[in-house]
């Protein structure tokens, strides 16, 4: 690059979109989170009353959304880390068709795979019917549906996709020849596994640990619709504050103290995995 | 297909042995059968007497430098040299004292904590030659190991591993498509072929006993003159002639450019063979000239004058000799 304007209109375009889609959005409702609402009008402040009833109102919906995502996160990334790993590793030239039939999974839309799961979880749906049918238990299952273990289910099912292609395309980069000279050093597959395999995924699965997490901390659908009339999470909270209580200022605080929480959860598990999968 | 036919090839405690062939000869492919990465469909592979033939590659007592090193770009040069050791199970303190001793044979004690990619390519040859030598095999086995590196550093590094071979002891088995690296390095060449033992002998001895026209180019240059065998003569087609015992019917003669001698240079009371021709062409390689005669019936020689001549200019007549000594007859034409 000879000179730094090109620079800038190359990234323009983008920026552009940034800032106006991003950025002065959640500036907006940061701002608006230390307002308060006078007789349901936006009325400018600069209260910490609205954190202050997140931290006494929603404290326990936000660590119950945090413990359900971190095992939704924690189960997608082992699932996608077996199937990466399948793909890239043992079905030689056949690993580009599983690895088409999880993305053809991504055309299912997320409100099918939803509505799919109700059908097979639900008290007349076929698991129950088999289990049934099998004299495994008498009667349905009642907490199959409508509870934490129908959300990370179909969390999982959900998330699946999204956490296989970052894990495949980090193992992608992991070469042959390592692998064989680990084994020639003594390395039985279990420990070529876990210590060429999985430190050289550590992007990877950082990023699909990330993406699930964060993606089922925020979603308020999958627990209206499969969760029952116990499992809230936080963007169930969120959602009503904003749409039934009109209350932007709270919603907003809500917001941004989900964000802080997940965004300090991340980082830490950042390091957790350096920790873990460092060499030694 | 076959990649390898039957070979039967024993190879004794501290040779330094080279396989040497042609891309797609099986040479790496032997190697690999020996190291454990390959099951032979039929045969055995005996390692200090055990039979090692279902054994995998982390129980066999061999270790490779493969081509293009394989080193582990997420550990630190320490902890690549250290890797098989640490996978044995062995004492931290010797862990870190091999670690050290070896990087030290190799000169890589001052890079312990850098990262493969930070290296240079001689730098990261080393790592991975210290890496299969720390866990003092009883085979070593390098797989055009330096094919990657420049001329320069390629006869450097040649010269370190002949040394570490002198000073370690130990079985060495390396393969190459580069004949000069397989001279300069073995104690023993094996020269394949299609998946078969072309030769099997000492450099020297393949260079100069050919047993093939293949043989006879692939190891140096080689000039290669077709002719026939009538009653132990042999009649070349470039119009000599000279003893040779045998069949009658058709041979070739193979004769090193290195060992014909020009008319007015005495070459020795055998003086068999003899040629006319003319100068062609000429060509200053530094240590020699190379030049390319022409004979009156029309065949071309190639020839090695050492040191610089003027009188050596194209189209000068010249007769050319060899005693019957230097030039090898090949049999099946």
């Amino acid at each position: 690059m000879t000179s730094d304007r090109p620079r800038i209109l190359q990234i323009l375009p983008a920026a552009t979109v940034f800032v106006l889609l991003f950025l002065i959005p959640l500036g907006y409702y940061l701002v608006i989170s230390f307002w308060r609402l006078k007789s349901y009008r936006l009325t400018p402040d600069f209260t910490l009353a609205n954190y202050s009833e997140v931290v006494h109102e929603y404290l326990a919906a936000l660590i119950f959304t945090v413990l359900i995502s971190l095992l939704t996160a924690a189960i997608t990334t082992l699932l996608a880390l077996m199937i990466a790993y399948m793909a890239r590793f043992k079905m030689g030239k056949y690993g580009s068709l599983v690895l088409l039939v999880v993305l053809v999974t991504l055309f299912g839309g997320y409100l099918v795979k939803i509505y799919a799961w109700k059908t097979i979880l639900g008290s007349q749906g076929i698991l129950n019917a088999g289990l049934i049918q099998f004299g495994i238990v008498d009667e349905p299952v009642p907490w199959l549906l409508y509870s934490p273990v129908s959300v990370v289910i179909t969390l999982v099912h959900f998330l699946l996709p999204f956490a296989v292609l970052p894990i495949y395309s980090s193992m992608r980069e992991i070469g042959e020849t390592p692998m064989a000279a680990a084994r020639d050093l003594g390395a039985g597959s279990v420990r070529v596994f876990f210590d060429i395999v999985l430190p050289q995924s550590r992007p990877g699965i950082f990023a699909a640990f990330a993406l699930s997490f964060l993606l089922a901390a925020g979603d308020y659908v999958t627990p209206r619709l499969v969760g029952g009339p116990e499992t809230f999470m936080v963007g169930n909270f969120i959602e009503s504050q904003f749409i039934n209580r009109l209350n932007a200022p709270l919603g907003s605080a809500l917001s941004f103290s989900t964000m802080i929480t997940c965004g300090v959860i991340v980082l830490l598990v950042n390091w957790l995995l350096g920790r873990l999968l460092r060499p030694r | 297909m076959t990649a390898l036919h039957a070979i039967d090839l024993e190879v004794g405690k501290g040779e330094f042995l080279a396989l040497l062939g042609p891309s797609g000869c099986g040479k790496t492919t032997l190697l690999r059968l020996i190291g454990g990465f390959l099951t032979p469909t039929a045969g055995r592979i005996m390692i200090d007497g055990e039979d090692a033939t279902d054994l995998p590659p982390e129980r066999r007592r061999t270790n490779m430098v493969f081509q293009g090193y394989g080193l582990f770009p997420h550990m630190t040069v320490r902890q690549n040299i250290a890797y098989g050791l640490k996978i044995a199970d062995r004492p931290a303190g010797e862990v870190a004292e091999r670690t050290v001793r070896m990087a030290k044979v190799v000169h890589l004690e001052d890079l312990l904590d850098r990262m493969p990619a930070t290296l240079s390519g001689g730098q990261q040859q080393r790592v991975a030659l210290a890496r299969a030598l720390v866990m003092e095999p009883a085979v070593l086995l390098l797989d055009e190991s330096l094919a990657a590196l420049d001329l320069k550093l390629r006869k450097a590094m040649q010269d370190e591993l002949r040394q570490l071979h002198l000073s370690l002891g130990g079985t060495f088995i390396f393969v190459t498509h580069d004949q000069s690296e397989a001279m300069a390095l073995a104690s023993r060449i094996i020269l394949m072929r299609d998946g078969r033992v072309e030769q099997s002998g000492t450099p020297e001895q393949i260079y100069r006993h050919p047993n093939s026209r293949f043989a006879a180019e692939f190891i140096g240059d080689a000039n290669i003159l077709s002719g026939r065998r009538l009653s132990n003569r042999v009649y070349l087609d470039c119009g000599s002639e000279c003893e040779s015992a045998g069949r009658d019917g058709a041979v070739r003669l193979m004769i090193r450019p290195g060992d014909i001698h020009f008319s007015d240079q005495p070459c020795g009371e055998k003086e068999a063979v003899k040629v006319r021709g003319r100068i062609a062409d000429t060509v200053f390689m530094g240590d020699h000239i190379r030049l390319t005669v022409m004979t009156e019936a029309g065949v071309k020689l190639v020839v090695h004058s050492p040191g610089a001549r003027s009188d050596l200019t194209p189209s000068r007549d010249l007769t050319l000799r060899w005693p019957a000594s230097a030039h090898r007859i090949l049999e099946s034409a």
